[in-house]
């Protein structure tokens, strides 16, 4: 093999991934049956990029020629860009390598769409049973879902992945006809439509048959592109809470748009990327996924837009004062959790500990909950001074000149916007 | 609960100079300090305060009084066996690997807290400070165990050997040994804690010798390991530096980030941090 020119390819087609903010390789289980690698359940980052994203799959576009024009992407056929393919061997052979170095956990395979979408699933599918049947590779694989492929690929593909995607990108249908006049969303829900029915059936013949074959063991995920056109939090996370439950989908992601392209249906060039935004919509996510809030909840009609100045779960808390305080020593789970400042391990770590002891604030700054917050909103066993803020009117203005963040110059820039 | 105030660690430091403190020295490996717990029941030291310390940790002072505990097979053998039915015998493992001074101490106090309460999972009592102290440790070498299945990087070597060198802040080679032995069953690889001078091998044509201890290896692989690449072996670095250089965007650079996810310290053995 030809490594200057591998080395060429590897960089184009590193660069075009890299917008796809997907990494996790967490999920999975599988065993290693004789060869290489398996994949643990937690996952492991095994690198960091300088902008402080893990770094856990090999993750690259096959090629990066396209037949579509999308405005937001960079691999758009009318943006001027060197373009690259591999071939099925060398992607295969990196993976190999780096795998055996311990550089990554798996592989994670997207690509421009070309000739058509069967066409290119094809060549995914290709790379993966490759990995699994003749070199016996257990690591992690998440393949890219090409919207237009046939049952029958994405089926197979279900076979040798331990994750499909298919990312819709812009979350609302007019974002979509205006940047993406020939994709629409239906096309894109049906991959997931797919492979979530075949999960469930595959579920059911594992239950007769334990030998029967997984299919995504670590399911399903998708990626959002915000800050790229109008749309509001709300919309978002109510797409987002839809997928959850509609098809069971493990992760949504969210990627704050990084203006490249220049177009006029863009924002311009200089605008920043809506890092406070993106970090407020995981965590609005988190909320949803593990402390038991609806999308309603975090987000309604009312107030469209996550308050940037807060964590979601303080500026719920401050909108529902009703709840407050919660009782340390007596409260369920449910509503410890529901505490700002008081995350899943800690609240668990509350309800384990106050069988045993009275506890103080102290002893939940032991346990990990950032008192700062979570002061004003609990009931301890002894008077809690901090509770008379809590039925302040301006209690979000003293909230405010209380808190640090490090965010604080970005909050205000972002503000101004509005 | 009536041990609660009693093994207050404060107690033990404002003890005034009558009161002298026993210091329990022994000598570091795991059977000694079991060897010290059994020492401390059978001389009816649990009630007093208390220190145990590994030897190398231990330095003279007029006001304690120590002693010097041997190993007992036999002794430790009957606590380990006690232990197991109280304890997670995983959980006393990995503090004990943290391998700092006062871990002994805090462990012992763990220990006296569940046989004094049998029937409760004391290891729960996150309010306990002994049970902190002890479940803080558990935390830092879980962490360090997780960073060393992260930032291992093997490099191929002309005996057909992948080799990688280590420096964890932690003895967590003997945590990890299983995960590799797993992930890499059809490749030799030998990873070395050139800190404590010790390394795990795994031969793959002898599978069932499982993850062995190997400490003499070659100075020179140590010193000078790019004498010993494979023909590839540049190859693949070169093209996972490329790699590594192209997934940043630029536009998001946060190198605070960066550096809490991945400390510097670790940078030396990582291919794709070299030369930065």
């Amino acid at each position: 093999m030809n490594h200057e020119r591998i080395e060429q390819k590897l960089s184009i087609l590193a660069d075009a991934a890299k917008y796809d903010v997907s990494c996790s390789s967490s999920g999975g289980s599988r065993k290693n049956t004789g060869g290489l690698g398996n994949s643990s359940k937690s996952g492991i980052c095994h690198s960091y990029t300088e902008d402080g994203r893990c770094v856990s799959l090999l993750k690259i576009l096959f090629t990066n020629h396209c037949i579509y024009d999308c405005a937001y992407c960079t691999s758009r056929r009318s943006n001027d860009t060197p373009r690259a393919a591999f071939t099925v061997e060398e992607v295969v052979d990196l993976t190999m390598q780096f795998y055996r170095r311990n550089y990554i956990e798996g592989l994670f395979l997207s690509s421009g769409i070309f000739k058509n979408p069967d066409y290119t699933m094809e060549r995914l599918v290709r790379v993966a049973k490759t990995l699994r049947t003749e070199h016996r590779f257990h690591g992690y694989i998440h393949l890219k879902t090409i919207p237009g492929a046939s049952d029958e690929l994405m089926k197979e593909a279900g076979l040798y992945a331990d994750r499909l995607s298919v990312n819709m990108e812009i979350p609302t249908k007019s974002g979509l006809a205006l940047l993406a006049p020939e994709k629409n969303h239906d096309d894109m829900k049906a991959p997931m439509q797919t492979v979530q029915e075949q999960i469930v059936q595959f579920k059911d013949s594992r239950k007769v048959h334990k030998h029967a074959p997984k299919y995504t063991p670590a399911g399903q995920s998708t990626q959002f592109i915000i800050g790229a056109t109008g749309e509001t939090d709300h919309q978002i996370m109510r797409l987002s809470s839809h997928f959850y439950e509609k098809y069971d989908l493990k992760r949504v992601y969210y990627s704050g748009y990084v203006p490249m392209l220049s177009d006029k249906r863009l924002p311009d060039i200089s605008t920043p990327v809506p890092l406070v935004r993106e970090n407020r919509l995981y965590q609005a996510d988190w909320l949803m996924r593990f402390y038991g809030f609806g999308a309603e909840e975090i987000v309604d009609a009312q107030n469209p837009f996550l308050d940037l100045q807060f964590d979601p779960k303080m500026a719920w808390a401050m909108r529902h004062r009703e709840h407050f305080p919660v009782n340390i020593q007596t409260a369920p789970y449910e509503m410890v959790v529901r505490v700002p400042g008081i995350g899943v391990r800690t609240a668990k770590k509350i309800v384990s500990a106050r069988r045993f002891t009275t506890l103080t604030l102290d002893h939940l700054k032991q346990m990990g909950a950032a008192v700062n917050r979570a002061k004003y909103f609990v009931a301890l066993h002894v008077p809690n001074p901090h509770l008379n803020e809590l039925m302040k009117d301006n209690f979000r203005d003293v909230l405010l000149s209380r808190t640090q963040s490090k965010f604080k110059d970005d909050r205000t820039g972002q503000l101004v916007l509005f | 609960m009536t041990s609660l105030s009693l093994f207050d660690p404060s107690n033990d430091l404002r003890h005034d100079a009558s009161d002298v403190r026993t210091v329990l020295v022994f000598d570091g490996s795991f059977e000694g300090w079991l060897s010290a717990v059994f020492y401390a029941y059978e001389h009816k030291l649990v009630r007093t305060p208390l220190l145990i310390k590994a030897a190398h940790d231990h330095v003279d002072s007029f006001l304690d009084e120590v002693v010097m505990v041997a190993n007992d097979a036999d002794k430790a053998t009957r606590v380990l066996t006690r232990l197991q039915e109280m304890l997670s015998v995983r959980d006393v493992i990995w503090a004990f690997l943290s391998e700092d001074p006062m871990v002994y101490t805090h462990l012992f106090r763990v220990v006296v807290y569940q046989l004094d309460n049998p029937h409760r999972r004391v290891m729960a009592n996150f309010a306990h400070p002994d049970v902190q102290a002890v479940q803080a440790r558990i935390k830092k070498v879980g962490r360090e165990r997780h960073r060393m299945q992260a930032f291992v990087r093997f490099e191929d070597t002309v005996q057909g050997v992948y080799f990688a060198k280590v420096n964890p802040d932690f003895n967590v080679l003997p945590l990890i040994g299983d995960f590799f032995a797993k992930r890499f069953a059809d490749q030799s690889w030998l990873i070395f804690d050139v800190v404590r001078g010790y390394g795990i091998f795994y031969d793959h044509h002898d599978p069932k010798a499982g993850v062995q201890d190997i400490v003499d290896i070659d100075e020179t692989m140590l010193t000078d390991h790019h004498a010993f690449h494979s023909d590839k072996e540049p190859i693949y670095q070169r093209l996972w530096q490329a790699y590594f250089r192209h997934v940043t965007i630029k536009e998001r650079i946060n190198p605070k980030h960066h550096i809490a996810q991945m400390p510097r310290r670790y940078w030396r053995y990582l291919v794709e941090k070299k030369g930065r």
